[in-house]
């Protein structure tokens, strides 16, 4: 029984963690424009590479978001966009189950899905920096 | 009464503390197996259950039939073998992480946390493989880990000058 509080407090503090650096980078992204702002860091892959990173416009398309452009947001960065509602449901589900929130039935955390989102990821990076009208919708 | 999850992630169970041994000398199930203990909310390991570990009552074990099996479903003893490394997944998660994360921070930490996540799945992998799947996993953390941290330690050493002027002038 002491090891079921251990962890629920843990889970917890980090809960509280997470909510407070949530509201102030959330805070952050409204008031200031990662396009036209200077201090938010640049992305090292664009620097070297000059081709997008699957994170590239992620910063930007969080600022669209805090005001409500999901479509802007969509346009920096899909699949940013499309991971953020999985990212959210898994964070919320292990703040209210704990550890146990991994295991059972559920499919989102079988290893095949761990495979598809490396391939999606990949295959992204790829598609959003070839040339032409078909991808360029995918780049910043 | 106790419930368990097999190696291909299903629920089994509720089966009882003889059933749980039976399956213990059947090889379905490991000390590594997770177990939740019926009234309890929280998911253990086999190896952490009081109960388990004292020996069965001599009169009982040998009159146990073991071709009964109370699961239509269940998997066979050749099914149920090693379960994937906590610490590959892990690895792989940071390393898909440490891609997406170029851009605010050079990958850092998550590359470099996949990096050791990944390492220590692999030799986890390696050192027992009755206990742990998921090589794959742990190489393919240990590949996009070091890709995000060659790349990101890279550029940054390449840009160093002009980080440490727009860090100034910031």
């Amino acid at each position: 029984m002491p090891d079921v509080r251990l962890n629920s407090s843990y889970r917890t503090v980090i809960g509280i963690l997470l909510s407070i650096t949530l509201v102030l980078v959330g805070v952050t992204f409204f008031f200031f424009d990662p396009a036209r702002s200077s201090f938010y860091p640049v992305c090292m892959f664009h620097k070297l590479t000059g081709l997008n990173c699957p994170g590239c416009g992620g910063l930007r398309a969080l600022h669209q978001l805090t005001h409500g452009n999901f479509v802007t947001a969509f346009h920096y960065n899909p699949l940013l966009m499309v991971l953020l509602p999985f990212i959210t449901f898994i964070t919320l589900r292990w703040q209210i189950r704990g550890r146990e929130a991994f295991v059972g039935n559920t499919v989102l955390f079988r290893p095949a899905a761990l495979w598809l989102l490396l391939a999606v990821t990949l295959l992204f990076t790829v598609l959003r920096n070839l040339p032409g009208p078909a991808f360029e919708w995918m780049s910043p | 009464m106790y419930k368990i999850i097999g190696a291909d992630g299903r629920e089994y169970g509720p089966i009882s503390l003889e059933q749980l041994r039976e399956w213990h000398t059947q090889g379905r199930v490991n000390m590594q197996t997770r177990v939740l203990v019926t009234g309890e909310t929280n998911w253990k390991t086999i190896a952490d259950l009081p109960d388990f570990l004292v020996p069965p009552a001599p009169a009982a074990s040998p009159a146990t039939p073991t071709t009964i099996r109370p699961l239509a479903a269940g998997p066979s003893a050749s099914e149920v073998g090693p379960r994937t490394s906590g610490f590959a997944v892990a690895g792989l998660v940071l390393g898909i992480l440490s891609l997406f994360s170029f851009c605010c921070c050079a990958g850092i930490p998550f590359n470099l946390l996949g990096l050791i996540f990944s390492i220590i799945g692999l030799v986890q992998v390696n050192n027992r493989p009755d206990l742990y799947s998921g090589k794959g996993m742990a190489i393919a953390g240990l590949i996009t880990s070091a890709l995000s941290l060659l790349l990101g330690i890279g550029g940054l050493a390449l840009n160093w000058h002009e980080f440490v002027q727009e860090l100034q002038n910031a």
